[in-house]
């Protein structure tokens, strides 16, 4: 997996000794065809520009010209904070690996704000798939978190390298269990009365 | 007529304006890192800045009755 750029992340509820491992942002072709049609629309605008005055003479004296200009500007000032919108509703959904768990923040609009964390000591099965040619090609796809808790499925959507990911959580995964099963051992040992494990 | 234009500019201005400032709210209050969020906020900022001035200069320089008018004579 690419190195990650984890020095100095932070997040809501970060633990102070906790350490974050990846941070892992959705592919870059997820996020370019979500901003494919604001990019397409901006190409048309300044394309006009060019094509319009050029088709119709008219628009470019007087007024007409003032008022062409004018709308143009104000189709790309409307395109430009659309297609920034449209960016914060993908590029903010963001899977964190830490040390201690994964946490998953989903923005969806402006308004609504989604984070859900899972530890590993819940993760019984993890899987990836990738389908399609062109997340085939460039390598990315969908990590599933089977977990113990509530929520019954944790999903990574659209990211890069599932493969990688899904061996990083097995392994912080089985990390975790030995932890679990020494910290487990230890109590046992702690509190061990006369008689037991003879 | 330039007054009603007038107005109904503004309230669109100020549309567009608040929506901006939400979109700065939130790259600087949810990115992960403060030198992105500062990247990103500056990048989206200094494009709109410039988008809307130059909006404003080419809406100050047009007369809505001329344009009107000649739009009317052009339906008839």
């Amino acid at each position: 997996m690419k190195p990650t750029e984890t020095k100095n992340i932070t997040f809501p509820g970060k633990h102070d000794r906790e350490t974050v491992i990846a941070v892992i942002h959705r592919h870059w072709f997820d996020m370019f065809s979500h901003l494919l049609t604001g990019i397409l629309m901006g190409m048309v605008l300044l394309g006009s520009l060019a094509v319009l005055p050029a088709l119709y003479p008219d628009i470019a004296a007087g007024q007409h010209a003032a008022f062409f200009f004018f709308m143009e500007n104000t189709f790309l000032l409307f395109l430009w904070v659309y297609l920034f919108l449209i960016w914060i509703d993908v590029y903010f959904d963001v899977w964190i690996i830490t040390d201690e768990r994964i946490v998953n923040i989903e923005q969806k609009g402006l308004f609504v704000r989604h984070i859900s964390e899972l530890r590993f000591s819940q993760v019984q099965d993890v899987t990836s798939e990738v389908e399609g040619i062109i997340p085939s090609i460039l390598d990315y796809g969908e990590v599933f978190v089977q977990t113990a808790g509530e929520q019954t499925r944790f999903i990574f959507r659209n990211v890069p390298n599932p493969i990688g990911i899904k061996d990083l959580v097995m392994r912080l995964a089985s990390d975790a269990r030995e932890d679990d099963i020494e910290e487990a051992v230890k109590l046992l040992h702690e509190t061990k009365r006369p008689g037991m494990f003879s | 007529m330039n007054e009603i234009m007038n107005l109904l500019y503004l309230v669109v201005v100020l549309g567009i304006t608040g929506v901006s400032l939400f979109v700065v709210y939130h790259i600087l209050r949810y990115s992960l890192s403060r030198k992105k969020a500062i990247e990103g906020a500056v990048l989206f900022i200094s494009v709109f800045l410039f988008l809307l001035f130059t909006n404003m200069i080419l809406f100050s320089q047009l007369d809505w009755r001329s344009i009107l008018g000649t739009a009317a004579n052009t339906t008839l």
